[in-house]
């Protein structure tokens, strides 16, 4: 008589079928640079198959409140809507392949230490600005300007540029980036690099006044606490796109209000309904899912290597091995989820490895024998959850049951999320012995992910917690600007065994990004930083 | 009378720079970090850091309280730590959403409140009052939080006629959003009856019981002369203050129905301030509260001394 | 909103008055029971005393074990109140947190009532500046709505259990201190207590032996009273999330969890719910039977009328 969920997915079948995402959104995604009206219908919709029809106001809702309207921040709320607003010279599909979408061309030189892109030429700011290699010469100079030095959006772009040295207007569409040292993955740097202008300096969040950008859209309204509006850009330099004449953005408080909404036809798309919510939307013939990992969120814990006796890699990895990942992906994940050791669970990564991805399956008995060679009896752990994440608040219960079977006590306790990243943001954990955390970028190159995810570097004076591995470092060193792809990879298979072998950080699940769409909206896609891209989305009557 | 009411105002004074103090403390020692919170998990202690300085929250607390009070005596409240806007704007944006829950809440209850009490005084002790007093008491009993848990399983899952939450879009027009109010409504307005119509009863019982009602009806008077001209009136006269009360208190936001619901009100924009540390806006709303019912209870009180004619003569002498 | 009167003939030796008091409170025990509404509250509340103290004995499962396969199981022979969202047997839970919500509210109205008369007795016998400190902080709290306060305060020390029954004591302290200083101030020039200094007794005896038995059947009152709002504002405290801890049953906590899943376990929000409701119920109907056992006038108008 239990109300069993009666869609299980393996790991296996999960990661298949993330990757057959990638591969229909790729094949959707593959013209935009520059075929018009005849793009494909997005192929993974089970929707009416038809040429899209132009025009309509698409309705979409989160949850969560806009407070950085620059897609430099790359916060959690707003990323929805970067690619309508923004546009990049160059980014990446779900899959991995580059399109150009303010760039026409571009190629890196032989000795690699520039990247020249070639602009199209009749690209418009929103407010009818023409846009030049000038402005990305401008935008490079926001990273080094001292008034905005102290704007967090401003300072993760300049973490990400850092290895370039300087940008430069070859001519008036020519742009080049130019490198002291070779930079492999550029192009996964510009796919952050969105191009914004900070007209006001006080105002780099762009709250006063509303951002201009070159991407499909025009952001028009703003109404705190319910919506913003979008109109179609009509001097945008892809013909014939958008193909949808506005979108509303709407903002709705509880995540459990979402699929309501959904149903009630309030609105025809959301993001991140809660996940006891979606085995019963799969069985719903009117909407479609995507449950996207393409952004490379996981969920990971935190370990206070400072504190003994955490500090010996067994008594870690015996950490690992009492997770019962599988159990926790069934029902704190309610399914939507995969379960993972490593930080390099993505095919596409460099780092990939599939002997390391579940390298340390539940086993309670190895857990318990490798706590006593460690010498470790009546260990007495804590951890703090928030309600912000309740798969947190799960899987945590079921650890702590778990860990009770081989004589570990875990202290669970419930906080908010103030104190909660309070916890998170000091060095010593403040004294706590667990946290659980997240970590993004994975599906990145493994440059970036180690560059901008220092909780996983072994550098204290860039990892707060204070985990320290040479050799990491060397490899962090010298992967970034080896431009041989298959040294590259060598080298970050050995940082993935190193992660996975010492366990600073110990991996649970990833944590997928969910949409749920109504039948007649077609052609949304998902990027590899995972955000929603509506150029090509259409609504069919 | 003027001195009086003039003394009582300025009586605040001293109440609301104590509580000043209060608010400041509770909020400014409560452990957590809105700055890390907002800069995400990516943020480096270096940003954190530059982000407080930013601020002004590196300061030691007796110079930011100096702050705080010198800029709120101007008016400026200070913008939200967790969304930049200034928080005069949050207050102006949920202050009228919670007033207007709180009176049609208000009214509501009156009007179904009252009248349950007085006719419960007027059975006593007969099966009218025992039902009435038992749906008062059930009233009284519901946690609020529960009720509205009850209403959204009741009218959003099974019937599917209301949204579970949120106040709806200003484009969809005033009928399409009222929709929106109606269980925070009800919600509010079952336990405030219950409370109403106790209180009436009670009142009413009292009064009743009077020497002077014993007059009326020794002189000969009809019953109903007895109670509509002598009893109802003074018996009203406590029920005011209640009212006012109440009504205070609604207006500091009815917390655990706007969390429940979800409703963009004072109540709900306080408790995740709260939650999130962001001081200045805690700070505000909190003192805004306070000072509305400080001066919902002068208000209370010159009414009383107003309406009840032993105070009003009393006083003239 | 009388103050009360001493229920004690004045002039009386002490030995004598605590006698009678004993044999005042046998009587208003018997005139709560005879009445209705006191009866029926006082069994509601036994109930829950009893599942307070045996349920964990006839609970069906540990209420915090886990049967991940039985997530949000609907009501069944296995599971008679359904199951929660980490398969934890609802009723097993609800068994538990009786005694949990019982004890927060007593803890803390108790909390509240030895502080507050300390301070309100002290503050009405001494007067002068201690007593306008005093009531000055407890009228700065009386200013603040309750929930901001309790939320406030459970900020400051940190969500769990004990820091709820602080907040919540906390939040009663100034009712129980004014109660008893007016008691205190109108008692304070009468006859027995001027004997009673006259006699040489300390100021200590005169106020906890002379003064305060006066207070006791408003105290009583108060008390009943109280011990319901705090159950209901503990319960608040924890759907907020800042009570009691998980994996600990507290029913608050647990309607937290429930409204997360309405749409899949709908009855998963209906029992704890109710199992406060009709404590509380239970709660009211005692308190409102004890004041009309106390303060037998309420009854002899209500014989003046028919």
């Amino acid at each position: 008589m239990s109300n069993k969920k009666n869609t299980t997915i393996s790991r296996r079948s999960f990661l298949q079928l993330s990757a057959m995402a990638g591969v229909g959104l790729a094949a959707a995604a593959c013209a935009p640079a520059t075929a018009p009206s005849t793009t494909t219908t997005a192929g993974t919709t089970p929707a009416a198959a038809g040429a899209p029809t132009a025009g309509g106001i698409l309705k979409y809702a989160e949850t969560g409140e806009f407070n950085h309207f620059g897609p430099w921040q790359m916060g959690n709320v707003n990323t929805a809507m970067y690619n309508q607003v923004f546009g990049r010279l160059i980014w990446k599909d779900g899959e991995g392949t580059e399109h150009g979408d303010m760039a026409e061309s571009w190629e890196m030189a032989e000795d690699g230490l520039s990247f020249t892109v070639k602009m199209y030429e009749n690209i418009q700011w929103h407010d009818g600005q023409p846009c030049t290699a000038a402005d990305f010469v401008t935008m490079y100079g926001y990273t080094k300007d001292e008034a905005l030095s102290g704007e967090s959006s401003v300072q993760k772009t300049a973490n990400l540029m850092k290895p370039v040295i300087d940008v430069v207007a070859v001519d008036d569409y020519t742009i080049q980036f130019v490198f002291e040292k070779p930079v492999p993955y550029i192009t996964e740097i510009l796919d952050y690099f969105w191009a914004i202008r900070i007209d006001d300096k006080a105002d780099p969040a762009f709250m006063t006044t509303l951002p201009v950008g070159t991407g499909p859209f025009k952001i028009t309204e703003w109404v705190p606490n319910q919506y913003t509006k979008y109109v179609r850009n009509e001097t945008y330099h892809h013909e014939g796109l958008p193909l949808i004449d506005e979108w509303v953005f709407n903002r709705l408080e509880k995540s459990e209000t979402l699929l309501p909404n959904l149903e009630a036809e309030g609105v025809d798309g959301i993001f991140g309904p809660p996940l006891s919510d979606i085995a019963r939307i799969q069985q719903d013939d009117r909407f479609w899912l995507e449950i996207n990992s393409s952004a490379g969120s996981i969920f990971n814990i935190i370990v206070n290597t400072k504190l003994p006796p955490l500090d010996k890699k067994e008594v870690r990895q015996a950490l690992s091995y009492s997770l019962n990942r599988e159990a926790m992906v069934q029902s704190a994940f309610f399914g939507i989820a995969a379960p993972i050791t490593t930080p390099f669970w993505n095919p596409t990564s460099l780092a990939y490895r599939e002997d390391l991805v579940m390298a340390h399956p539940f086993d309670l008995d190895k857990a318990a024998s490798l706590l006593a060679e460690a010498g470790v009896t009546d260990l007495v752990l804590d951890i703090n959850v928030t309600s912000r994440w309740p798969q947190m608040k799960l899987f945590t219960l079921i650890w702590q049951a778990d860990l009770a079977k081989i004589g570990v006590t875990l202290n669970v306790q419930e906080v908010e999320n103030a104190r909660f990243y309070e916890i998170g943001g000091a060095g010593d954990l403040l004294g706590i012995s667990l946290h659980p955390w997240l970590n993004g970028r994975t599906s990145r190159d493994p440059a970036i992910f180690l560059g901008t995810q220092t909780n996983y570097r072994g550098d204290p004076t860039l990892n707060i917690y204070g985990w320290e591995n040479a050799e990491l470092e060397e490899i962090v060193a010298a992967g970034a600007v080896e431009l041989d792809l298959e040294t590259r990879r060598a080298l970050y298979q050995r940082a993935n065994e190193i992660l996975v072998d010492e366990l600073p950080m110990i991996q649970v699940a990833t944590d997928p990004r969910v949409w749920v769409w109504a039948k007649k909206v077609q052609g949304p896609y998902i990027d590899l930083v995972g955000n929603l891209t509506l150029d090509q989305a259409s609504i069919t009557s | 009378m003027q001195t009086y009411v003039i003394r009582r105002l300025l009586e605040l004074i001293p109440a609301l720079f104590a509580a000043s103090i209060l608010i400041f403390l509770m909020i400014t020692l409560a452990p957590g970090d809105p700055v890390a919170m907002r800069l995400g998990t990516e943020a480096t202690p270096a940003q954190i850091a530059a982000e407080r300085t930013r601020l002004g929250l590196d300061q030691s607390l007796p110079v930011r309280y100096g702050i705080w009070l010198a800029d709120v005596v101007r008016l400026d409240l200070g913008q939200s730590l967790y969304t930049n806007r200034p928080v005069t704007t949050l207050i102006a944006e949920a202050f009228p959403k919670t007033v207007q829950l709180a009176l049609i809440s208000l009214a509501l209850s009156l009007l179904i409140g009252l009248p349950m009490g007085m006719l419960a005084a007027l059975r006593q002790d007969r099966p009218t009052d025992t039902v009435i007093t038992g749906l008062n008491a059930l009233g009284l009993a519901i946690p609020n939080f529960w009720l509205g848990i009850l209403m959204i399983l009741f009218f959003s899952v099974q019937l599917r006629w209301l949204p579970p939450s949120g106040a709806g879009n200003a484009d969809q027009g005033m009928v399409a959003n009222l929709r929106y109010l109606v269980m925070p409504v009800l919600s509010i307005a079952v336990s405030n009856l219950s409370v109403f119509a106790r209180f009436t009863r009670s009142a009413l019982i009292d009064v009743l019981a009077d020497d002077f009602i014993r007059t009326a009806r020794a002189k000969g008077l009809a019953e109903r002369v007895v109670i509509n001209r002598h009893a109802l009136k003074n018996a009203l006269i406590p029920v005011v203050t209640i009212v006012g009360i109440q009504f205070g208190r609604l207006l500091g936001g009815a917390v655990v129905t706007e969390s429940v619901f979800a409703f963009p009100g004072i109540g709900r924009l306080t408790v995740t301030a709260i939650l999130n540390r962001d001081y200045p806006v805690v700070q505000a709303i909190l003192l805004l509260v306070v000072l509305i019912f400080l001066v919902a209870n002068v208000v209370v009180d010159l009414l009383y001394g107003y309406l009840d004619p032993r105070v009003r003569l009393g006083r003239a002498e | 909103m009388k103050l009360s009167q001493p229920v004690l003939p004045v002039t009386q030796p002490v030995s004598l008055r605590l006698r009678l008091l004993e044999s005042q409170s046998v009587a208003t025990t018997l005139r709560l029971l005879r009445n209705g509404k006191g009866a029926f509250g006082a069994a509601i509340l036994l109930v829950f005393v009893i599942m307070a103290a045996v349920g964990p004995q006839l609970a069906p499962y540990d209420p915090i074990e886990l049967h991940l396969e039985d997530q949000l199981a609907p009501p069944s022979a296995q599971y008679w109140f359904g199951a929660d969202e980490l398969g934890r047997d609802i009723l097993s839970r609800i068994l538990y947190g009786a005694g949990i919500s019982l004890q927060a509210g007593l803890l803390a109205v108790v909390l509240a009532a030895v502080v507050g008369v300390a301070t309100g007795v002290l503050a009405g016998y001494m007067g002068g500046w201690f007593d306008g400190l005093i009531m000055r902080i407890w009228d700065t709290l009386l200013a603040f709505p309750a929930i901001f306060l309790a939320i406030g305060i459970v900020s400051i020390l940190g969500p769990g259990q004990l820091n709820a029954v602080l907040a919540v004591a906390v939040i009663n302290m100034p009712t129980f201190a004014r109660l008893v200083r007016a008691t205190t101030l109108s008692v304070r020039n009468k006859d027995f207590v001027l004997a009673a200094r006259a006699t040489g007794a300390s100021d200590r005896r005169i106020m906890f032996r002379t003064i305060l038995p006066n207070c006791m059947a408003a105290l009583m009152v108060q008390i009943a009273i109280a011990v319901p709002t705090a159950i209901l504002i503990e319960a608040t405290l924890a759907y907020l999330g800042l009570g009691s801890q998980p994996p600990e049953p507290s029913w608050g906590n647990m309607l937290q969890s429930a409204q997360g899943y309405l749409y899949q376990a709908p009855t998963y929000g209906i029992f704890p719910g109710l199992a406060i409701t009709l404590m509380v119920i239970g709660m009211n109907y005692l308190a409102d039977g004890l004041q009309d056992a106390i303060d037998p006038r309420r009854q002899r108008a209500r014989a003046k009328m028919s």
